[in-house]
């Protein structure tokens, strides 16, 4: 008998590679308990991750003692790593810090179980970091061949010997530095401390020993400028319009910091970010002349953003120059090619970051003047904008800057629109602002604050033909015919013609991270749902208690592109997801009739209910709705003590609801 | 100009040359064999499978090559099958999976790209013991080796 075409796709490792390419931890942690050969076909797909802080135990964890037990908390006893070594791919260590040669040993060996490493977040405070640092740490990530992601975290360090001696010895890892995709180097400083410095050469050499790197993250340091007759060498701008406008922006001598000039370049680096760092003026486009994704973030009044480019020019056109890093020797003709950004990310606390930010992508000679507006400070973005870019999409936070309306419209005017869109105090009055052109196809929107202005904007999306009204009664008996009689999908569609038209991005939206308020006035009351019910708008009017969990509701049902959502405020029930995801089609068609008419008519509903224990392929997409990927809430502490049995099932409540969760976290309160 | 495709079963069918060359397989034929009218020989696709294959071609002909952008999400999403590619996908089970392989075979990324998608939307959400009900799986583990899988799945990222 020929074998079933289904365990034929099952025997063929690439094509079984391909659907789990598909699939998130949950789905994977159940399909490698179906059968042995699934077991070892997802190997290369399960991640696990060991995250451990605070200071390792390790004279307890290698030589435990039988009156000692309690000393055995070290990580050897938490993870069984020489069984299960091969399926960590993701290791999170802070501060570990070996105080003999034989735990620097043992922990050499348990990094040796580790084949499967490929992302690695070392996370190391003062203490235990000297110059020799790099020849303790540096062994271990030594012993982890599939290292693709380096992330490096440094805390209250003051010495400049110490970051260079870790970069230099990284380039150095014969094992590790050709692999190596992505690289991050944070310092973390002390309130007080200074300032850590790293020499330009340093950098560079780095670079040109990670011939794969692709990713490069810099945070909280200054580069230095170089050395004369170094890889690289200081001159002129020799742009005498350039300088002749800067003269008249009134620049003194001391802004006007000289262009390095590069002679080499990092074809592959494709993501660059600098964090609070300072870096010399150097071009952009030649040192990084393929990369794709710029993010510049200035959150810190002691750091200034230089300038990273005098003529980085952005536009949409396509840029197919490939290679390897290397410090290759650059293209002439790279010289003049402009960079093609499809991401842009642009950061800053204060008014006076935001100008250095933004003048740091501008041509050199446009200096913004921060100014003081009636409701605060602001910047005239709009001066800066003339002379920047058109990024395909741009990244914006925003903390406390309260003039917005100079910005949405010189974003507007230029075309440019956000793609992603965070902001925390300050422009919650603001947030009608979100209905701007700009924001048409906004994919993250995060917002701090949920305080009253935020509710009152949320309020003003109640749907058209969504009233509140006590149920039961005379109210029901007067309208549940009209809802038999088939208005609900009358009223999907005006509700979510009405989304729409408030929300430019409802379309689009993908991730949508609120954070902690209720709204003003504790408005954000999830237990009077049980008063609500839609009809159209005119009747019943009496009954019009407007709540804001209803509105959301009704909101993440108009937002068919939702995958992650996240809510700070503490919930006391489930209420507010009602009528979502997967549901039962009563549920869904006595609240939340905009389901229905989204996809399909009504009269294919009963296509929802499973057949025969056995499920479709063919009905999933229409109704289950948004496929959240990613839920992340709060429990009231009430809740959580009144019900504790509860949180329990409200996960398996939510995983049922939402079943492409990939990611579920609820916190209590 | 026509290609004549001959399935498994011997069956021909005449398709534009621009929808055979969905088929990075048939497009690399006819590009070695040069100009002719000599049927082209699919043996591992049987005539039902080819029909639903040249459909989906038919209806993808004027598609732009797909590219991935480096700095795009690397993680792939499987929610996002058009409207079209998601009734062509309701099928049963057996012809799912041919399809697949037909895809795999005639390296048709984007149908197999949409085959790979459906199959693991049917995946998701399930227990082990509904995935092996699904697809008529036999559980080969001693309890032993289940427990162990347990344990290594409490570390399991992001669950």
């Amino acid at each position: 008998m020929a074998p079933l075409h289904r365990d034929v796709v099952f025997s063929i490792p690439e094509l079984i590679a391909e659907i789990l390419d598909y699939l998130g931890p949950r789905s994977l942690c159940s399909l490698r308990l179906i059968s042995r050969s699934f077991y070892q076909a997802c190997i290369p797909h399960f991640r696990i991750a060991l995250q451990y802080s605070g200071p390792l135990s390790w004279t307890a964890a290698i030589t435990p003692t039988e009156t000692d037990q309690s000393k055995q908390h070290g990580i050897f006893q938490l993870f069984p790593v020489k069984a299960s070594g091969h399926l960590v791919k993701s290791l999170a260590l802070s501060n570990c810090h070996p105080r003999t040669p034989q735990e620097e040993m043992v922990l050499k060996e348990w990094f040796s179980s580790l084949g499967g490493l490929e992302s690695f977040f070392l996370q190391e405070s003062s203490r235990g970091l000297d110059p020799d640092t790099a020849k303790t740490v540096l062994p271990w990530i030594q012993q982890c061949p599939s290292l693709k992601h380096l992330r490096l975290r440094l805390s209250e360090i003051t010495r400049d010997e110490v970051l260079q001696a870790l970069l230099l010895g990284l380039g150095s890892l014969t094992a590790i530095s050709p692999r190596l995709e992505s690289l991050s180097v944070e310092i973390r400083r002390g309130r007080r401390g200074p300032g850590v410095n790293l020499r330009w050469e340093v950098l560079m050499e780095t670079l040109a020993n990670l011939p794969r790197l692709s990713s490069l993250s810099l945070h909280g340091f200054t580069v230095l400028r170089p050395e004369k007759d170094m890889d690289v060498e200081n001159h002129d701008h020799g742009d005498p319009a350039g300088g002749a406008q800067a003269a008249a922006d009134g620049e003194d001598e001391n802004d006007a910091e000289e262009e390095l000039e590069l002679y080499c370049n990092f074809p592959k680096i494709t993501q660059f970010q600098a964090f609070n760092c300072s870096l010399p003026k150097f071009n952009l486009a030649r040192l990084f002349p393929n990369v794709k994704s710029l993010g510049v973030f200035s959150l810190d009044d002691r750091f200034q953003t230089g300038p990273l480019s005098s003529d980085a020019i952005f536009n949409n056109d396509e840029n197919s120059g490939q290679g390897s890093n290397g410090g290759t020797s650059m293209d002439p003709s790279s010289a003049s090619r402009p960079l093609s950004l499809n991401r842009l990310s642009l950061g800053a606390l204060t008014a006076s970051n935001m100008h250095a930010v933004l003048d740091a992508l501008s041509p050199g000679h446009g200096r913004m003047r921060p100014s003081l507006g009636s409701s605060g400070l602001y910047v005239d973005v709009r001066t800066a904008l003339k002379k920047t870019i058109k990024p395909i999409a741009l990244s914006i936070q925003i903390m406390n800057w309260i003039e917005f309306e100079p910005f949405s419209a010189a974003l507007q005017s230029r075309g440019i629109e956000v793609r992603e869109f965070t902001f925390t105090k300050g422009l919650s009055a603001q947030a009608s602002m979100l209905s701007k052109p700009c924001f048409k196809n906004l994919q993250v929107l995060d917002v701090t604050d949920l305080g009253l202005q935020f509710g009152n904007w949320l309020l003003e999306l109640q749907p058209p033909t969504t009233i509140d009204a006590p149920r039961g009664g005379e109210y029901d008996a007067m309208h549940s015919n009209a809802l038999r009689d088939g208005e609900e999908a009358m009223l999907a569609s005006v509700d979510r013609t009405f989304i729409n038209s408030k929300i430019p991005f409802a379309q689009t939206l993908r991730s949508l991270h609120l954070g902690a308020g209720d709204f003003g006035n504790g408005r954000f009351a999830e237990r009077e749902r049980n008063h609500y019910r839609f009809v159209v708008q005119g009747r019943a009017q009496d009954y019009s208690q407007r709540s804001i969990t209803m509105v959301l509701r009704r909101i993440l049902a108009c937002l068919p592109a939702l995958e992650e959502f996240s809510l700070g405020t503490a919930l006391e029930c489930l209420s507010l997801f009602e009528g979502l995801g997967r549901c039962d089609p009563i549920e869904r068609r006595g609240f939340w009739s905009e389901w229905q008419d989204f996809a399909v008519a009504k009269a294919d509903v009963k296509s929802l209910e499973v057949k025969g224990g056995e499920e479709t392929s063919e009905n999933w997409l229409k109704y289950e709705r948004p496929f959240l990927r990613s839920l992340r809430i709060y429990a009231s502490a009430d809740t959580a003590k009144k019900h504790k049995a509860n949180i329990t099932a409200w996960q398996k409540s939510l995983e049922y609801r939402f079943r492409f969760l990939e990611t579920l976290q609820i916190t209590l309160d | 100009m026509p290609v004549t495709l001959t399935s498994l079963d011997n069956q021909e069918f005449k398709v534009d040359k621009e929808v055979a060359e969905r088929s990075i397989l048939i497009k690399n034929m006819i590009e070695d064999v040069g100009e002719s009218d000599a049927p082209i020989p699919l043996p591992n696709v049987s005539a039902a499978v080819l029909t639903k294959v040249i459909e989906y071609c038919e209806h993808h002909r004027n598609d732009p090559v797909q590219v991935q952008d480096e700095t795009d999400d690397p993680r792939k999403r499987s929610n996002d099958i058009e409207e079209w590619d998601m009734k062509f996908m309701q099928v049963d089970q057996e012809m799912l999976f041919e399809i697949i392989l037909a895809a795999n075979y005639l390296d048709i990324k984007p149908l197999l790209d949409v085959g790979c998608k459906t199959v693991a939307n049917i995946i998701k959400g399930k227990t082990p013991e509904e995935i092996r009900k699904a697809f008529n799986i036999v559980n080969d583990f001693t309890p032993e080796e289940e427990a162990q899988i347990k344990k290594e799945n409490e570390w399991a990222e992001d669950r």
